[in-house]
C-alpha cells in the first residue's frame, strides 16, 4: 500500500515535470506556428527553431571532442573559482571572529568592496592576471568571496545566546572554541552560501569568457550567435544550465555529509 | 574561608523599562506636542532578597509560581544580569544548566563528546561512573538529534557533573525525565553530590522532586520573598509536602 506522504511526493513531481512539458509544448508550439508573432511580428522565424532541431545540436555537441574541452575549462574555473572563493571567504570571517580589532579592520574594506559589480573588476583583471584562466577565475573569486565571508561572519555571530554561556562557563576558548562550537554553528549558513556562490561562479566565469574570448563555454555560444547557429546557441546555453543543475546537486549530496547533525524533516523534499 | 559558595544579599531586581509603543508623543505644558520616550516603570521582581548556598554539597530547592523570579534568581548567580541594590558572591566555579537546555548541546557531537568536550583526559574514567548514576550508558554514541529531552537533559547532567564545579545552577534541570526515572535517579543524584562536596542551587516546579533531591526547599513568592524549610530525610514527610503546597497555592 502507498503511504500518504509517497503519493503527495509522487504527485508534486509529476506536477513539476509537467510544468516542463509545458514549457517545452509552448516552445515547439513558438517554432511551428510563429506564436512570437504576437509580441514581436519582425523577427525571423530562424530565431526560433523547433525543439527537435535544439535536442539534436546539442546531442551534436556533447559528442564533439572541442565541446568535451571547452566543458572541461569552463567547469574547471568555475570549481577552482568556488573553491579558493570557499576557503578565503571562511578563513576571514574566522579571522574576523577571533578579535573585534581584526572584525573592525576586516569589515569596512569588505562592506565596500562587495558593493562593486564584478564585471566592473574585468578591466583590472586583465591589467593583473592578462586574459587567460587566472583572469577568469580572479573575477569569478572576487565576486564570490563576498557572499561566503558574509554569511560565514554572519553565522559565526548567530551562535545560541545558551551555547555561548555554556563556553563561557566551561571555559572553552581558543581553537575548542572555534572549531567546536562557533565553526559547526556556522556550518548551516556556510552551506548555504556555497549554493549561492557556485551559481555566481558559473555566471562570472562564462560572462568573463565571453566578454573577454580565449576558450570555454562562453566563447563557444558567443562564436553561434555570431555564426547565426540559433539551434546550437540555444542548445549550448541550456547545456550551461544543466551544467549549473549538476554541480548544484554535487553541492547537495556533499552539503547532506557536512550537516550530518540536520533535523531529518528540514531536508525533506517539500 | 566563606562557608557559603553562594551568597546573595539583600538584592533588589527589576527588568530594565522597554519604551512603550505608538506612546512617545505627548503634549507639554503649553499644549503643544512633544516628542519624548515614555517608559513604562517594571515593578521590582526581587525586594531586598537574600539566599545562600552552604559549601561542600548542599544542595538548595527553589520552588514556586510561574513568572516569580527562579529562573531571573539563576541569571544573577551567574552573573548574567546585575541586581539594582545588594550583593551577589559566587566565590567558586559554577556551571549552569539552563531551562533551554537544548540550546547547550553541540549538536554536531554524539553525547559522549558533548560530556567530554574540553574535559582532562584524565578524567575520562568518570564519565563510565556518572553515565551510569544518570542510566545514559546505551545512548553515549548518538547524536542529540536522535535523544529524547530527558535523554538531553541527562547528557547535560552528566557533563557538569563530571567536572566537579563548586556549585551547580540548574534550572528545571530534569524537567522532561518521566516520574519512575526521576524516582531512580534523584537519590543518585542527591549522594553523588553530597560525595563529591558539589554544592547545588535547584529550580523546579515539582514538590517531590524537590523534597527528593534538597537539603532545604525555599518557596519564591512575590516581590522575592522566601521561605525556607529544612529537609531532614529524603522525601521529606508529608505534613511538609502539604505544607509547601499550600504556599504554592
Amino acid at each position: 500500500m502507498i503511504k500518504k506522504k509517497d503519493k503527495q511526493y509522487t504527485l508534486r513531481l509529476c506536477q513539476r515535470t509537467f510544468g516542463v512539458f509545458l514549457v517545452l509544448a509552448l516552445w515547439e508550439c513558438n517554432a511551428r506556428f510563429g506564436l512570437y508573432h504576437l509580441v514581436a511580428p519582425t523577427l525571423p522565424l530562424a530565431y526560433f527553431p523547433s525543439l527537435n532541431e535544439v535536442f539534436s545540436a546539442g546531442l551534436r555537441a556533447v559528442i564533439d571532442q572541442t565541446y568535451v574541452i571547452a566543458l572541461e575549462q569552463t567547469v574547471y574555473r568555475i570549481l577552482v573559482a568556488f573553491g579558493i572563493a570557499a576557503i578565503l571567504g571562511v578563513f576571514f570571517a574566522l579571522l574576523a571572529a577571533r578579535s573585534v580589532v581584526l572584525d573592525d579592520l576586516i569589515y569596512y574594506p569588505v562592506e565596500f568592496f562587495r558593493q562593486l559589480p564584478a564585471v566592473a573588476v574585468i578591466p583590472f583583471a586583465i591589467m593583473l592576471f592578462g586574459i587567460y584562466t587566472s583572469m577568469k577565475v580572479a573575477v569569478a573569486v572576487f565576486g564570490c568571496f563576498f557572499p561566503v565571508f558574509v554569511a560565514t561572519r554572519e553565522g559565526l555571530k548567530s551562535v545560541e545566546p545558551g551555547l555561548v554561556l555554556t563556553a563561557r562557563t566551561y571555559k572553552w576558548t581558543g581553537l575548542r572554541l572555534l572549531f567546536g562550537v562557533m565553526f559547526p554553528s556556522a556550518i548551516p549558513h556556510i552551506l548555504a552560501s556555497f549554493r549561492i556562490t557556485l551559481a555566481i561562479s558559473l555566471i562570472l566565469v562564462v560572462m568573463s569568457e565571453m566578454l573577454v574570448g580565449g576558450d570555454g563555454l562562453g566563447v563557444r555560444i558567443v562564436e553561434k550567435e555570431r555564426a547565426f547557429d540559433f539551434s546550437g546557441l540555444y542548445a549550448e546555453t541550456f547545456l550551461l544550465g544543466i551544467i549549473g543543475v549538476v554541480l548544484n546537486l554535487a553541492l547537495e549530496v556533499v552539503s547532506r555529509r557536512l550537516y550530518y547533525w540536520r533535523e531529518d524533516e528540514a531536508w525533506r523534499p517539500n | 574561608m566563606n562557608t557559603n559558595i553562594l551568597e546573595i544579599h539583600n538584592v533588589d531586581f527589576a527588568y530594565p523599562s522597554e519604551p512603550l509603543p505608538f506612546n512617545n508623543l505627548s503634549l507639554d505644558d503649553s499644549g503643544s506636542m512633544c516628542l519624548g520616550a515614555h517608559y513604562k516603570s517594571e515593578p521590582l521582581l526581587f525586594n531586598n532578597l537574600s539566599l545562600d548556598v552552604s559549601r561542600g554539597g548542599q544542595i538548595k530547592c527553589v520552588l514556586g509560581p510561574s513568572g516569580v523570579g527562579k529562573s531571573t534568581l539563576l541569571h544573577l548567580a551567574m552573573e548574567e544580569i546585575k541586581p539594582k541594590e545588594g550583593k551577589v558572591i559566587v566565590t567558586g566555579v559554577y556551571l549552569p544548566i539552563l531551562q533551554n537546555f537544548e540550546s547547550m548541546l553541540l549538536r554536531w557531537f554524539n553525547a559522549r563528546t558533548n560530556i567530554t568536550w574540553g574535559l582532562n583526559p584524565q578524567e575520562y574514567d568518570k564519565i563510565d561512573k556518572v553515565s551510569e548514576l544518570l542510566e545514559i550508558k546505551e545512548t553515549l554514541n548518538s547524536l542529540p538529534r536522535h535523544l529524547s529531552g530527558g535523554q538531553k537533559q541527562r547528557v547535560i547532567m552528566a557533563r557538569a557533573l563530571v567536572r566537579h564545579p563548586d556549585i551547580l545552577l540548574l534550572d528545571e534541570p530534569l524537567a522532561n525525565l518521566d516520574s519512575g526515572t526521576l524516582k531512580r535517579i534523584l537519590p543518585r543524584i542527591r549522594s553523588f553530590l553530597h560525595e563529591q562536596k558539589v554544592s547545588a542551587l535547584w529550580v523546579t516546579h515539582n514538590v517531590a522532586e524537590a523534597l527528593m533531591v534538597a537539603d532545604a526547599v525555599c518557596v519564591l513568592h512575590e516581590g522575592g520573598i522566601l521561605h525556607e524549610f529544612p529537609v531532614m530525610s529524603p522525601g521529606g514527610d508529608e505534613s511538609l509536602a502539604r505544607e509547601i503546597e499550600k504556599l504554592l497555592l
